[in-house]
């Protein structure tokens, strides 16, 4: 018996392709007043709670989550090693909100064979190299990447 | 209790002290809870519980809220109306009877099926009458204020319901989206609460893109128009067009039958979107009335309806819009009446009481009328599609709705209290014209190839490429005349032309349709009568210039006024709405469905209260009879001769053209309906015997613009004689020729083997030759002296009108 637990797995474009979704982050961040933006890395995040093993987990990510062609994925299990320093904005849905993509992604599945789990989120990871501050990340994020009406973020310096 | 009702153990809810409250408390109690009951309605509700001897329940107020509602109801454009204008005033009874339904009456049009009953007007479709098309355009401006992707996303998810709800449920073939943002990248003052234009922007393209294309319905008709005063109230227009059986158009309720719910589950998600969209945007939090799309859903209901439909399993069928399942279910039971026993809604949220339940706006839900004895297979064909269905109550013959909760009665209404009960309040209007000094042309800043550079380069005119590339416009694979047209495909075609091959599966019938649009706020701000005509007349003109069959053409409405408790609001919404009569009955055009969204206004950062200006979006729709003869707008060869329909007169005010060079107001042109009916008229003759090549409406920028988009979308060239063109009086100056914005007028190029017969086609209607189409890919303009006004390569017109909208 597996206990159940949440997993993260982050999956990311692979950088020899030109990330349509990182330069249109950057542009608007640089429009929304953080001017000093250099380069924002996104990514996708999944929590999934359930009782998994590890190799579900693997199998999961690289059947499912991830276009293993131009996608790589990457399971989180302790705080990633990083290359810093840039802020990491995770934006998700307020749990009121309706997530389809998480719900797409537990009917699938299940169709394709795995325990059905207890819950799933999806979040969006902004890597952001600024030499803004904090506060101005936060502003610049919420007037461009994000709506504090139906989005849940947090904002960490990493290095 | 005037306080807000607090969630209590008692699941009923029954607001003890109701009868007692003085009218203030009341007023206060509505307020409170988000009912946007005013004090008469309250007290109407009251004086009904009164005379029952009995307190409501919380979710009996909650339903005549929802029903009461300025979105289901529209108590503005039916309640009367003391209107005046100048010296005169007079009674409107009923301004929708009175203006669109009398104009439509009036036209006598038998192959309209179905005009604003139904959730989409409907007209018959096809060369063998077999078919009928269903069409219909919503707003959802509050939702997307606050959340552009989401609210863009539930607003084109509510308008294909209402096409799967329309009739027995008609296949969407089509989708439209027509947004007013406010202009991007300027400096405004927004209150905190507001999200900048840009901002706003991408998120409608966003959710339009993810959920139509994920729909699997093409995205083809659209229109984005810029203007300041939408800075805190953008306007989102989404229509949807489908196709279904003539057989299919009749639905009906039968006691007995069962009330079944399909689709997705009931969650808290969108409590109150009916009431928050009858009230003012003040900068609260509203995230419950905000919802994010789930299109999937959507998808597996639209396939299971459609099989559920050919096999007959259904009696009727309507779509959870505003209001949930109190709406739909009491719009179904319509005269008949209705019993539920609400627990057996499946919900996703445990901690729900149960008005939120049959209130709550859930998406991608539909309610059916199924007999019992077709409930096996009606469930079979859903479960096949993974949606499950729950039967929740069925239709009986009390003229009441009966809702239940466990045994216990929640919701005992007469539906006739319901239906009729509301109290309306006559309204006050007023009309005060717009003073400005006689139109005139501007003082011209810079040479003719500069201002037309300008021109091209207007934000309300410049290329939509980089959004209409984003929405899938070709899946389902009957998109003939594509948004995009020309060599290079990336011209500004004025409609596209959709054959509904996909949905009727006959590929021998080649009947395609056309839609288009007509939005002209910049008129409307001078006077909304011309407003209606004007809107009325380029909606035409766009499917006409594309070969549609104009004289079976059918019209949509959408209305979006401020507030109508302000009198001068409500007096240019009535005079746009006598427009709007006034253009059908003219046109001889038929309206078939209509929608309104008032209130449209919010404090800005200074806390004043701002308004968007009065909108008028109309939207067309007419058969192509033969796809084959369906015309683009590109120029098709050098030596070809361009023919003008329609007279020029000195129409600058409110052009672009005026507006560039910083002149404002001036008179609205007006439309010569005689004269633009005649020559529609011949102008459709010749595009069914094929004799014309290219068409092209003369819209923003006048004639110049015209040709300048026909050449550059052919890589042709073309050479226009100002002296030839029709005029309406003498004209001296070759700017007014070249930039009026004359209503009416179409720019056509015909091969020389077709003069002959094209010459025949237009005898007697004001169709003349101004020119050439040439091999050089370049504009030559010769002036009223003879001599050439000037001639300049098409490139640099082409860059400016290609430019960046969005960074």
């Amino acid at each position: 018996m597996i206990a159940a637990s949440t997993h993260k797995i982050e999956v990311s474009l692979k950088s020899e392709y030109g990330n349509a979704e990182s330069l249109s982050a950057a542009a608007v961040l640089k429009s929304a007043n953080a001017p000093s933006v250099t380069k924002v890395r996104k990514s996708r995040l999944y929590e999934i709670r359930g009782n998994f093993t590890v190799t579900h987990i693997n199998r999961l990510s690289r059947d499912l989550l991830c276009d293993p062609i131009t996608e790589d994925f990457r399971i989180l299990s302790q705080p990633p090693s990083t290359q810093g320093p840039f802020w990491k904005v995770e934006v998700r849905l307020k749990p009121t909100v309706l997530d389809p993509e998480a719900d797409t992604v537990k009917n699938a599945m299940v169709e394709m064979g795995f325990p059905a789990p207890d819950f799933i989120r999806i979040a969006a990871v902004y890597k952001i190299e600024s030499k803004c501050g904090k506060p101005q990340i936060e502003a610049a994020a919420i007037r461009s990447l994000l709506n504090p009406v139906i989005n849940l973020y947090s904002i960490t310096a990493c290095s | 209790m005037t306080e807000k009702i607090e969630n209590a153990s008692d699941p009923l809810q029954v607001l003890s002290d109701f009868n007692s409250l003085a009218p203030k408390d009341l007023k206060n109690l509505s307020a409170q809870n988000l009912w946007s009951l005013n004090e008469k309605e309250i007290l109407a509700v009251q004086a009904y519980f009164r005379s029952l001897k009995r307190n409501p329940t919380r979710a009996e107020i909650e339903t005549v809220a929802q029903s009461w509602s300025e979105h289901c109801r529209h108590k503005t454009f039916k309640s009367p109306i003391r209107y005046q204008e100048g010296s005169k005033t007079v009674l409107i009874k009923n301004l929708f009877e009175e203006t669109i339904a009398r104009a439509t009456r009036q036209t006598k049009k038998p192959w309209c099926l179905s005009v604003f009953k139904d959730n989409a007007g409907i007209v018959s479709f096809g060369n063998k009458g077999k078919w009928a098309l269903a069409f219909k355009v919503e707003t959802h401006n509050h939702p997307c204020a606050i959340e552009p992707k989401g609210g863009a996303e539930t607003g084109l998810g509510g308008v294909i319901r209402d096409v799967l709800a329309a009739g027995l449920g008609a296949k969407p073939v089509l989708s439209t989206d027509v947004f007013c943002v406010a202009f991007p990248g300027k400096k405004l003052s927004l209150p905190p609460t507001a999200l900048s234009p840009e901002r706003i922007l991408r998120g409608l393209i966003d959710g339009v893109r993810d959920y139509g294309n994920r729909m699997g319905i093409p995205t083809a008709a659209g229109g984005l128009y810029f203007d300041d005063g939408y800075a805190l109230n953008p306007l989102v227009f989404v229509g949807s067009v489908g196709v279904l059986p003539a057989t299919a158009v009749k639905k009906e309720i039968r006691p007995g039958d069962l009330i079944v719910v399909a689709g997705g589950l009931t969650g808290k998600d969108g409590l109150h979107g009916a009431t928050f969209s009858s009230a003012n945007l003040n900068g609260d939090d509203h995230s419950t009335a905000v919802q994010i799309g789930h299109p999937l859903n959507e998808k597996r209901v639209m396939e299971a309806l459609l099989s559920a439909r050919d096999q007959k399993l259904y009696r009727s069928v309507t779509d959870c819009g505003a209001g949930g399942l109190s709406s739909a279910v009491t719009e179904m039971a319509d005269i008949v009446g209705a019993r539920v026993q609400l627990e057996k809604e499946i919900l996703k949220a445990s901690d729900m009481e149960p008005w939120e339940i049959w209130v709550s706006e859930s998406q991608e839900r539909m309610v059916f009328s199924v007999p019992p004895a077709n409930l096996k297979a009606f469930e079979k064909v859903f479960a096949d599609e993974g949606v499950k269905i729950r039967v929740i109550g069925e239709f009986v013959k009390t003229g009441r709705v009966e809702v239940l909760w466990n045994g216990q009665t929640l919701i005992n209404l007469s539906l006739k209290f319901l239906n009729n009960g509301i109290p309306l309040e006559e309204k006050k209007a007023v009309y005060v014209p717009m003073k400005f000094a006689e139109s005139r042309a501007a003082f011209p800043k810079k040479s003719i190839p500069e201002q037309l550079k300008d021109i091209l380069s207007h934000l309300n005119v410049c290329s939509r490429e980089w959004l209409i590339r984003q929405y899938d416009y070709e899946v389902q694979g009957g998109t003939v005349i594509k948004p995009l047209q020309g060599t290079r495909h990336d011209g500004p075609g004025d409609a596209s032309v959709i054959w509904p091959q996909a949905a009727t599966r006959d590929t021998s019938d080649l009947s395609g349709f056309a839609v288009g649009h007509g939005l002209n706020p910049s008129s409307g701000k001078i006077d909304p009568y011309q407003m209606a005509w004007l809107c009325a007349d380029e909606a035409l003109r766009n499917v006409l210039c594309v070969g549609a069959d104009i004289s079976r053409a059918a019209f949509l409405d959408n209305f979006c006024w401020g507030n109508p408790e302000n009198p001068q609001v409500l007096g240019s919404l009535v005079r746009a709405a006598l427009g709007c009569r006034d253009a059908s009955l003219g046109f001889q055009i038929p309206f078939i469905s209509g929608k309104d969204s008032l209130y449209n206004e919010s404090k800005d950062s200074s806390g004043k209260m701002v308004s968007i200006p009065g909108t008028l979006l109309i939207s067309s729709i007419a058969p192509v009879p033969n796809i084959e003869k369906a015309v683009t707008m590109d120029m098709k060869g050098p030596g070809n001769s361009l023919f003008i329909v329609g007279p020029t007169g000195e129409d600058m005010g409110g052009s672009l053209y005026n507006e560039i060079n910083g002149i404002a107001g001036g008179t609205v042109p007006r439309v010569d309906v005689r004269c633009a009916r005649r020559n529609f008229a011949a102008v459709y003759k010749a595009m069914s015997k094929g004799l014309v090549a290219s068409a092209h409406d003369l819209s923003e920028g006048g004639l110049l613009a015209a040709v300048t988009e026909m050449a550059f979308s052919g890589e042709f060239g073309a050479m226009i004689d100002l002296d030839a063109l029709p005029k309406q009086k003498p004209i001296y100056s070759s700017e007014v020729l070249l930039f009026s914005e004359t209503p009416s007028r179409i720019l056509l190029e015909v091969k020389p083997e077709h003069e002959a017969a094209f010459a025949k086609c237009v005898k007697g209607s004001c169709v003349k030759r101004v020119g050439t189409s040439l091999a050089n890919p370049i504009i030559k303009i010769i002036g009223l002296d003879g001599l050439v006004l000037f001639e300049e390569s098409t490139t640099p017109f082409k860059t400016a009108w290609q430019r960046k909208v969005l960074s």
